[in-house]
């Protein structure tokens, strides 16, 4: 088993800076999600780490090894790519054997292999079919399986789920999580699907920009964002912001906007807040609840402007001071909603953020 | 029912009227086609109708009329006896001299622009884009201009008047076109095909002969029809650098034609002529529905 180490990379196309100082650890066995908006160069960083793009500077290191001028071949790797690129003259038997063809594997281990892959991915029917004769969930599937069948310590996969449809995702999703847990390989993900993301990671490294936002496992990145950009990009729909102002009193630091004002508790901050500073609370629609009355924590009243019923769950926005806040609701309880309503956060789950720089404070 | 043109059938009304205008410009252009056909088809038309008659019919003078009678005399003269100078062994020399050349020419020639091609459309190297101009312009300079130097330093290498030395002048002058045909080819192929077979393993030949050469069979037919075409139909190159024994067809028919003593024989000259077009015909019947589907493809996608 070997873990990837990826140092202080730099690249750029032109002037245009794709990655800026990337450094991140991933161990032996973990299974690291790169998520991100489209453009923030997750292809480019998996290309890196596989070796079929150049660096202008820094290392990656798979296992103890330093590959960083190594061939994609000689880093012990399989990747999937955004596009399938299957090899279109070639069966879905021989697509699935080329990268043990090529490195010489015995025949009948090669056979063995393409079986195992083709009945854990139900393609066995299609073996003898040519990629122009399958369905695009198919020709992913196949994809998927000529990574798996070269049994090798280290997975790239680039948006493998992007072109299913909902349903076959979900499997797939399911399936891939298995997969991970039975192989014992490590994994590195890229997805802009904050589902995928969520369930599948051990943990979620947050690009924007060729940037690393936030490395953490799901849970921190959900409940703690690093930064402004983490917690409008990860939840949906994204984490409510109020704008305000910060101010140390003697019972503690407090939140004010207009007339709102929230205390706040201690244990938000990371480090000791400032006195006096702009700032922005985020707090996500499930930590907003709605009060029958006063209750115990601090309220505020808003007006409801409409209702999204997802199913499962309601969500109500409502409008407060010009800007728009959402609350999630079971279903019950939103149909009675009506007019305004009095809503109680949860502070103890909010987050504050420095409004200059973006930083979780 | 019976009434198709009341205004109760606006659409079958306006769909006939629009199937009889189609049907005007259609006659317009097959009669415009078939024109431009004849016209070209009776040079080709005199020539076969000359290459049969006998030579006192040529003589009256009536080109447009049928033989005679079927004569092959000429035919087999123009193949086995005619005189190129002092030999008179006829035309078959020269054609087997265009096949020893045609053969490793087109075959050398396809690949080496097959290989270049792969190379500059998907393996991004330092210098490709000057590479790729440098191949522009020695497919715009006319060769005229170089044809000294090239016999200067083939002499030098003793590779003038040699077979391999016309082998490797065809191969030479039909890189530039070659290598763009195929690099605009190998362009529109996703670069992510060529990076998963590097992450499989593959290297640069691997990946050319077992996944892009199977990916070309349109384009290969393109290339084998321009390059059969073209270095059959050569004349200046095979004149200058083939040799006196290596001289091919082109040259010959040329040397029976302007063949200066005694009378002109109409019809051996006429029957060597159409003997000497044949192979490109061929190869243009046999495959240019490939061809028209290759050109098509580099258009669109491959
Ligand atoms: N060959 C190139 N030349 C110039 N710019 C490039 C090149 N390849 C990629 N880029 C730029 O680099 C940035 C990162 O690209 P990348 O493919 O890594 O994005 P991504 O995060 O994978 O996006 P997506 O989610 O849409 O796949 C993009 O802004 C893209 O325009
Ligand atoms: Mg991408």
């Amino acid at each position: 088993m070997s873990g990837i180490s990826v140092q202080h990379l730099n690249k750029a196309y032109a002037s245009f800076q794709v990655l800026r100082d990337i450094d991140f650890r991933v161990s032996a066995g973990e299974f690291v999600v790169l998520l991100g908006p489209s453009g923030c160069g997750k292809s480019t960083l998996l290309n890196v780490i596989a070796g079929l793009d150049e660096v202008d500077s820094g290392r990656v290191l798979i296992g103890d090894t330093d590959v960083t001028g190594f061939e994609p071949n000689q880093r012990g790797l399989a990747m999937v790519f955004q596009s399938y690129a299957l090899y279109p003259t070639m069966t879905v038997r021989r697509n699935l054997s080329f990268g043990l063809r090529v490195n010489k594997v015995a025949k009948p281990e090669v056979e063995r292999r393409v079986a195992w892959a083709a009945n854990l991915l139900q393609l066995t029917p299609m073996l003898d079919r040519l990629p122009s004769q399958l369905s695009g969930g198919q020709r992913q599937r196949v994809a998927i399986g000529r990574a798996l069948v070269r049994q090798v310590p280290v997975y790239l996969f680039d948006e493998p789920l992007s072109n299913l449809d909902a349903r076959l995702r979900t499997e797939m999703r399911v399936e891939i999580k298995r997969l991970h847990q039975e192989l014992g390989c490590t994994i590195v993900y890229v997805t802009h699907d904050q589902v995928e993301a969520m369930t599948l990671a051990t943990r979620i490294a947050v690009m924007k920009d060729g940037k690393i936002e936030q490395f953490a496992d799901p849970a921190t990145v959900y409940d703690r964002p690093a930064s402004l950009f983490v917690a409008s990009f990860v939840g949906s729909p994204a984490m409510n912001f109020i704008e305000g102002r910060l101010h140390g009193e003697a019972a503690g630091p407090v939140f004010r906007s207009g007339d709102l004002i929230l205390p706040l508790e201690p244990g938000v901050f990371a480090a000791p807040p400032p006195e006096e500073l702009d700032v922005v609370l985020g707090i996500r629609p499930e930590d907003i609840v709605i009060a029958p009355g006063a209750g115990p924590g601090p309220t505020f009243s808003a007006a409801l402007v409409f209702i999204e019923p997802m199913g499962a769950d309601t969500f109500a926005w409502f409008d407060h001071a010009g800007g728009r806040l959402s609350v999630r609701l079971s279903p019950t309880l939103a149909r009675g909603l009506a007019g305004a309503a009095t809503l109680a956060p949860d502070l103890a789950k909010a987050s504050i953020f420095d409004a200059a720089t973006g930083r979780r404070l | 029912m019976t009434d198709n043109n009341s205004p109760a059938f606006p659409f079958a009304f306006s769909a006939a009227q629009a199937r009889r205008r189609r049907c005007g410009s259609r006659i317009a252009l097959y009669l415009f086609l078939s024109g431009a056909a004849v016209l070209f088809s009776i040079p080709l038309l005199i020539m076969v109708l000359t290459s049969f008659k006998s030579m006192p019919e040529i003589r009256q003078g009536t080109i447009f009329s049928l033989p005679a009678a079927l004569d092959l005399s000429a035919w087999v003269k123009a193949w086995s006896g005619a005189c190129t100078g002092l030999a008179c062994g006829g035309l078959s020399v020269g054609f087997w001299n265009s096949v020893r050349i045609l053969v490793p020419s087109v075959v050398l020639s396809i690949l080496a622009g097959a290989l270049n091609g792969y190379a500059l459309a998907l393996w991004r190297f330092r210098g490709a884009h000057a590479v790729l101009t440098a191949l522009m312009l020695g497919a715009f300079i006319p060769y005229q201009v170089i044809l000294y130097p090239l016999v200067k330093i083939f002499s030098f290498l003793h590779l003038y008047s040699t077979l391999p030395g016309i082998i490797v002048i065809h191969v030479v002058f039909g890189l530039p076109l070659m290598t763009m045909l195929f690099r605009n080819f190998y362009a529109a192929i996703p670069a992510e095909l060529v990076k998963a077979a590097r992450v499989d393993g593959a290297g640069f030949f691997r990946i050319f002969f077992e996944i892009m050469l199977p990916m070309s069979t349109n384009i290969l037919i393109v290339a084998l029809i321009l390059q059969t075409t073209g270095i059959w139909n050569d004349y200046l190159l095979g004149l200058i650098f083939a040799g006196h024994d290596n001289q091919p067809m082109t040259v010959q028919l040329n040397n029976i034609v302007t063949n200066g003593t005694g009378i002109v024989e109409y019809n051996v000259n006429m029957a060597a002529t159409v003997l000497t077009a044949l192979p490109p015909l061929a190869v243009y019947f046999l495959s240019g529905r490939y061809f028209v589907r290759g050109i098509a493809s580099g258009a669109v996608k491959g």
